[in-house]
């Protein structure tokens, strides 16, 4: 009976042991990801409760299941059944949502890949919308200091919609501009007397910031805000507000090149 | 019938006691009713009725299936573990009596909660068309592609076998084969190679196909023809060409011009009138000659087909239900007969587990690969062992007893519009619900009597 008290004693210190140095490993571990920008440990702004449990509770099982539902994507894709793949990629991306790689190559995969399998243009633009709505309604959201997501959702206006070409592209173009007159009423702005209810959807559906809009017509303008180009410029101007000097060189270069798209010659401004 | 009536009543009543019933409706309820709500389509009705389909039948059946397995490893175990099977096997009941009316107790609990998902599914369904905004060309679509029953009628498969095997002859002539490279992989190389140089059409040539004579049963029901094309590689050139659908006479009965299709499936109406009774039905695709003309590949492995509305959706649903209470039957005949030889937390495990394999092992079985004995392939010089033809009758033979296990998945037809058949749900009954669980009914009784019940305690 003594015997089995000293044997449970000693496991119960053992475990203690085993506790403290795993402990102590974890410290490390958690550290080594932050840096290299892997896993759970990275800090996510906005994360709903469900994205904090699939971060935190799913732990390394995240990788597996993200890996499972990409294989999907991928069989799905190729069969051509394209019904799951915004629901795939937002799992996808929500079990890795720190990685902007991930968000990029859904968004990617939705506007490029998918769209040009459309026979119909209507199709694709709806495709490609999903796409720019996986990155500026989600992505943002949980990564909203990362310029790298910002000059992707550039590029998807001002390369995907704004250098589209034959008749999908003039639809994309004319769609883009249908959509942004419904909203902004022409293609300059009236800062000034811009309602309330326009401001909110602005703000909360499109995620255009009247204030930013109107230091980018200030700087370069007046932006013809009916063109994907203006948008691509104020997404990487955003972009560029929140990078460090390193991330800001390509939002500046997106900014000249866009510019350039719409006739305005950077070198006055 | 009385003493399986008792049972299977005193079963129900004690999963419903144990408020097992009351937890899982709420999950299921949960399940499907939140889960259409969170999941997003692709921004069309048929996208969001697809979702809605897969997703919350897959997945009620899937946590229905588990928690049934659950259930039905605990029943005897249970029984055995708390002593209450002496108060049962001490009347005069036979041991195939107790496993019987446990069945239909899990059976019972299993009916009612399927029909609460049934019904909570249609009744989302008809909810979200009835509230989308599409409009009537998109509705049109989705009850003519999705919510119907339609049959699929592929068409006469040629035999390519004399140009494969002569293609082979000259690649082993020309030294065109490296010496290690086993036959099977020549063999199957070669035949993806004939296969799809048989699905291209270059510009401005054709291409035929014949099916088995079939009947619209309907002069006003309408025919998709369903076609994949493929792309080649980088190259995502449109396709245009002209479809003819007719018989070998008047190949031209219906003609539909394709403009700039792109890679992926397409459907074309085709009208019944176009469909001849009795004989064979001939599709003819005709590509556009000229300098922007592009090559068609059509896929090797999802070959053209003509889709016939067989039954409507409410009946394909119903049918679909029952298919999967079927799968309700078999994995409670399981978990019994596990219950029946082991304690509770190892029927659990090893039913799980087994569960589990199965699906691996569906995996596995993919890279089995066919084997050659013809005597042409001993003339080339190949040879395939006696223990290499064994090994593959009994991989075959694992293989059919898989696919009859998980073949009878009756979402995926359903998501795609395609039939439930009474066949296919026959076929199901058979195997699903009276074959294996009677032979596993057998093995858990025999099992049972085996087992002491009443072991002294000391």
């Amino acid at each position: 009976m003594i015997i089995r008290r000293i044997i449970s004693v000693l496991l119960f210190c053992c475990s203690l042991l085993c506790f403290g140095l795993g402990g102590r490993q974890n410290v490390a571990l958690a550290g080594k990801r932050a840096d290299y920008g892997f896993g759970f440990s990275v800090n996510l702004i906005n994360a709903s409760p469900i994205m904090v449990f699939s971060t935190v509770v799913l732990g390394g099982f995240r990788g597996l299941i993200a890996d499972v539902l990409w294989l999907r994507v991928s069989y799905m894709q190729e069969k051509g059944e394209y019904f799951e793949m915004v629901q795939l990629s937002n799992w996808i991306t929500k079990l890795e949502p720190g990685s902007t790689e991930v968000w990029a190559y859904h968004a990617w995969n939705m506007a490029y890949n998918i769209s040009v399998m459309m026979s119909d243009p209507a199709d694709g633009w709806r495709w490609i919308k999903n796409g720019i709505s996986l990155l500026r309604d989600e992505g943002l959201v949980y990564n909203p200091d990362d310029p790298a997501l910002y000059r992707e959702l550039g590029w998807l206006y001002q390369n995907k919609i704004g250098r589209a070409t034959g008749a999908s592209g003039i639809y994309y173009k004319q769609m883009f501009a249908k959509e942004m007159k419904g909203l902004l009423g022409g293609a300059t702005l009236d800062y000034a007397g811009l309602g309330a209810e326009i401001e909110d959807k602005m703000r909360d559906e499109y995620k255009l910031l009247p204030e930013i809009m109107l230091e980018i017509d200030v700087r370069y303008g007046p932006l013809d805000w009916l063109r994907p180009e203006s948008h691509a410029v104020y997404w990487a101007y955003r972009g560029k507000l929140r990078a460090g000097e390193k991330g800001a060189r390509f939002c500046d270069i997106m900014i000249r090149q866009s510019l350039s798209m719409l006739g305005i010659d950077i070198q006055e401004k | 019938m009385t003493k399986i009536a008792a049972i299977a009543l005193l079963a129900f009543k004690t999963a419903v006691r144990s408020k097992l019933f009351v937890s899982l409706m709420v999950v299921l309820a949960i399940t499907v009713i939140g889960l259409p709500l969170t999941a997003k389509g692709d921004g069309t009705l048929a996208g969001d009725i697809t979702i809605l389909l897969q997703y919350t039948l897959g997945l009620a059946a899937i946590i229905l299936g588990s928690v049934v397995l659950w259930s039905a490893c605990g029943t005897i175990a249970h029984d055995i573990q708390e002593k209450q099977i002496q108060l049962i096997v001490t009347k005069p009941v036979h041991r195939y009596q107790i496993w019987l009316g446990k069945w239909f107790g899990l059976l019972l609990m299993s009916a009612i909660l399927l029909s609460f998902v049934g019904v909570t599914v249609y009744a989302l369904l008809c909810w979200r068309i009835k509230n989308s905004h599409a409009d009537d060309i998109e509705r049109t679509g989705v009850y003519s592609e999705i919510l119907v029953g339609r049959k699929s009628i592929t068409s006469l498969s040629e035999s390519f076998d004399d140009e494969i095997h002569q293609r082979m002859d000259w690649l082993v002539e020309n030294d065109r084969i490296p010496e290690d490279m086993p036959y099977q992989e020549i063999y199957t190389k070669t035949k993806r190679r004939v296969l799809s140089e048989k699905s291209t059409v270059a510009p401005g040539q054709s291409k035929r196909w014949v099916f088995k004579p079939f009947s619209c049963g309907d002069s006003n029901v309408s025919v998709y023809l369903r076609f994949h094309l493929v792309s080649a590689g980088m190259d995502r050139k449109t396709v245009s060409g002209v479809w003819l659908v007719g018989t070998e006479q008047k190949p031209d009965i219906f003609r539909s011009t394709m403009d700039k299709c792109r890679a992926g499936s397409h459907s074309i109406l085709v009208p019944a009138s176009a469909i001849p009774a009795g004989i064979p039905t001939v599709v003819t695709f005709i590509n556009d000659a000229g300098e922007q003309a592009a090559t068609a590949m059509f896929d090797i492995d999802d070959g053209l087909k003509l889709l016939v509305r067989w039954s409507g959706f409410k009946m394909n649903f119903l049918r679909a239900i029952v298919v999967i209470f079927f799968y309700m039957g078999l994995l409670s005949a399981f978990g019994l007969t596990a219950s029946a030889v082991f304690s509770f937390p190892v029927a659990v495990f090893a039913s799980y587990a087994a569960v589990v394999m199965l699906f691996i092992a569906r995996f596995v079985v993919l890279t089995n690969q066919p084997i050659h004995t013809c005597s042409r392939c001993l003339e080339l010089g190949y040879k395939v062992s006696e223990v290499q033809i064994a090994m593959h009758k009994v991989i075959n033979g694992v293989e059919y007893f898989i696919s009859s296990l998980t073949g009878y998945d009756p979402v995926p037809l359903m998501v795609n519009g395609m039939v439930v058949s009474w066949e296919f749900t026959g076929k199901a009954l058979f195997l699903l619900f009276i074959l294996y669980p009677f032979s596993l009914g057998v093995i858990g009784v025999y099992l049972l009597k085996k087992r002491e019940l009443a072991l002294p305690i000391i």
